[in-house]
């Protein structure tokens, strides 16, 4: 009984049903915190993958990853956007699925997808996004997410926010936790990343 | 023996970043996206709203879709009047009688919501952040937008083409569910 009143208590009403398996539940999209909470454009290190949680409630297919993205001005710039999706076990993250798209934006505030390497319905549960920008020139580009915390000590037992203290150009197949920088600003930003079905 | 959540309030957020709101204009239907991630009885649903201009009464209609494809699909609908006579702009609309009594399957719906101000332009979504330029419709399945039409009645289906993505249409509003 203390149970249930603390399930009710958070809001949750139990209803005692069948033990037939649920249905499969497929979202139209998931992002990995609601768009109405972006409060910020953040920049980006040239070439320095970062790495940022994503909860999947329900089942996902991985057909469109976006993010949205801001350029300021009128000169047309080109950028190598790739996106990964790992898995975290134990301390190390594995590339499960991918993504990449080269753009070229002129100005103002877009959304940007990328073309997926394969299909995947992603199931429920933690995941970690992967994003690295390249850019020949100019590093003007902003992206949609979320203030950053400059945290001054690293989580332990979690990883959260970080990015790798190596320089890279693609995504890498698995990481180690200990290769991420997980403190400071650079390391906590946070992009919005939506992934469509 | 499997347990299965029911959720008493399906909450967007409640939050009022957005100093003025977002515009609604009057006789547009506002499109908004959301997950539900478990079942909630769909028959209390409330969204905070500053009127365009003191002492009016406005008619808000609002339906439940679904997507299927690329047509929202009309599956519960209800209207309130509200008179904003005491002098605050704001207040939380509250529509609760449902064309019918249904529950909200976990999965992603949306809400259409049309405002109708005799005489007046009509008025604000009090929204939790500003809303963007997006030069580009959204490359996934429909998040939001407004209908292109002007209408005074819910359409019982829409093909997303009609749905106006770009410009200042980055809504996303207080949307509360309850049970």
């Amino acid at each position: 009984m203390a149970i249930l009143g603390m399930i009710k208590a958070a809001g949750i009403i139990p209803v005692f049903g069948s033990t037939s398996a649920a249905p499969e539940i497929f979202l139209n999209w998931v992002d990995n915190s609601p768009l109405f909470k972006v409060s910020t454009w953040n920049a980006y290190s040239n070439a320095t993958i970062s790495f940022n949680p994503i909860f999947v409630p329900h089942k996902v297919s991985f057909n469109v990853p976006a993010i949205l993205v801001s350029v300021p001005g009128s000169t047309a710039r080109t950028f190598s956007i790739s996106l990964g999706l790992y898995s975290l076990t134990g301390s190390t993250l594995s590339l499960a699925n991918s993504a990449s798209q080269t753009i070229t934006i002129t100005s103002g505030i877009s959304w940007v997808s990328f073309v997926t390497s394969a299909t995947q319905a992603i199931s429920t549960g933690q995941w970690y996004i992967g994003l690295g920008i390249r850019s020949a020139g100019t590093s003007n580009l902003s992206i949609a997410g979320f203030s950053s915390v400059g945290i001054g000590n690293n989580p332990t037992d979690v990883l959260l926010n970080a990015r790798m203290t190596a320089s890279s150009t693609a995504m890498p197949g698995s990481i180690n936790t200990t290769a991420l920088d997980l403190s400071g600003t650079d390391a906590n930003r946070q992009p919005y990343v939506i992934i469509s079905a | 023996m499997a347990i299965q959540a029911k959720l008493q309030f399906n909450q967007g957020n409640l939050h009022a970043g957005s100093a003025n709101g977002i515009s609604m204009s009057n006789g547009t239907m506002h499109i908004f996206g959301f997950n539900v991630l478990n079942s909630i009885s769909f028959n209390n649903v409330m969204f905070p709203f500053r009127a365009g201009t003191s002492n009016v009464s406005s008619t808000f209609l609002m339906g439940l879709y679904s997507l299927t494809g690329s047509t929202l699909t009309l599956v519960n609908s209800g209207s309130n009047s509200f008179g904003f006579t005491d002098g605050n702009p704001r207040h939380l609309i509250q529509i609760t009688s449902m064309s019918t009594t249904s529950n909200i399957t976990p999965g992603s719906w949306y809400i259409g919501i049309i405002g109708l101000t005799s005489g007046a332009s009509g008025g604000f979504f009090v929204a939790p952040n500003q809303s963007y330029n997006i030069s580009n419709n959204f490359p996934g399945k429909l998040l939001f937008g407004r209908y292109s039409a002007s209408t005074t009645v819910l359409p019982s289906s829409i093909n997303t083409t009609d749905v106006t993505q770009t410009g200042n249409s980055f809504y996303n509003i207080n949307i509360i569910i309850t049970a």
